[in-house]
């Protein structure tokens, strides 16, 4: 389901939720954050070449290729060259922090529905 | 005194909880919603369900249990093949699918106006990291 086919009311519904949301502290430290990265362009181009490789290498993996020793070093030096990014670095502690607020909406709405709501939305 | 953490929430913190219960209102009136939590019931009071469960998990703690034979194995499979085949489980599938794409479609919503995946991030952390 396309989500402009919901009822209207849900959709309002979920637009205010995230207009609430986003008026936290954490929510703008995270899209600031966000920003940060990529008005980067040296670091959002990292993260493109970090990401491309990651599904590069996996896609094979699950294909059942072994993927060898020298195709795996260069994954692992980019990725300590990704990870120890500064811009990078923040943007993750800044999804960390507005996780438990992310967390905290879902749980109220898993206890309205008497289940798991992202666990079975993630299914799809 | 001192006040409770609770109230000492922001007032953005209460809106959020307001705004997600509401939402969750919403969805538990939906027609989608409604029949899958039907499905769920009628499964829990169908007779050949129950029946066929119970000679699943019996079947799974002889294979599992060290005792397997390509005949509990065989078995295993016919079992599971049959309770899948049951109307009430069907009925049950699909209209689990229905709902989760209903609740899909929410959360990518959500995913959109917030710039975050939603549903992957929406989880308590294990402190580890990552």
């Amino acid at each position: 389901m396309n989500p402009n086919e919901l009822p209207l009311d849900i959709q309002d519904a979920a637009r205010a939720l995230s207009q609430f949301l986003l008026a936290n502290p954490q929510a703008k430290a995270y899209q600031a954050a966000v920003i940060a990265l990529d008005n980067d362009l040296q670091a959002s181009a990292l993260e493109k070449r970090y990401m491309d490789l990651y599904t590069h290498l996996t896609a094979r993996q699950q294909r059942g290729e072994q993927l060898s020793q020298q195709e795996v070093e260069p994954f692992y030096t980019l990725r300590a060259e990704y990870s120890a990014h500064p811009l990078v670095t923040a943007r993750n502690d800044a999804i960390g922090a507005f996780k438990p607020l992310l967390a905290e909406a879902a749980e109220q709405i898993s206890a309205q529905l008497g289940l798991d709501f992202t666990e079975l939305a993630r299914a799809a | 005194m001192e006040l409770s953490p609770i109230l000492n929430l922001p007032a953005t913190h209460e809106k959020v909880e307001q705004a997600a219960i509401n939402l969750g209102d919403l969805l538990r009136e939906h027609p989608r919603y409604q029949t899958y939590m039907q499905s769920i019931v009628d499964l829990q009071h169908d007779p050949r369900v129950k029946e066929l469960s119970l000679k699943l998990q019996t079947t799974r703690n002889a294979v599992y249990g060290g005792k397997n034979t390509p005949e509990l194995s065989g078995e295993l499979q016919r079992v599971e093949l049959e309770l899948e085949d049951l109307p009430a489980i069907q009925t049950y599938r699909a209209a689990e699918e229905d709902a989760r794409d209903l609740l899909s479609a929410v959360t990518t919503l959500l995913s959109e106006t917030l710039k975050i995946d939603f549903a992957a991030n929406a989880k308590r952390g294990c402190g580890c990291g990552g």
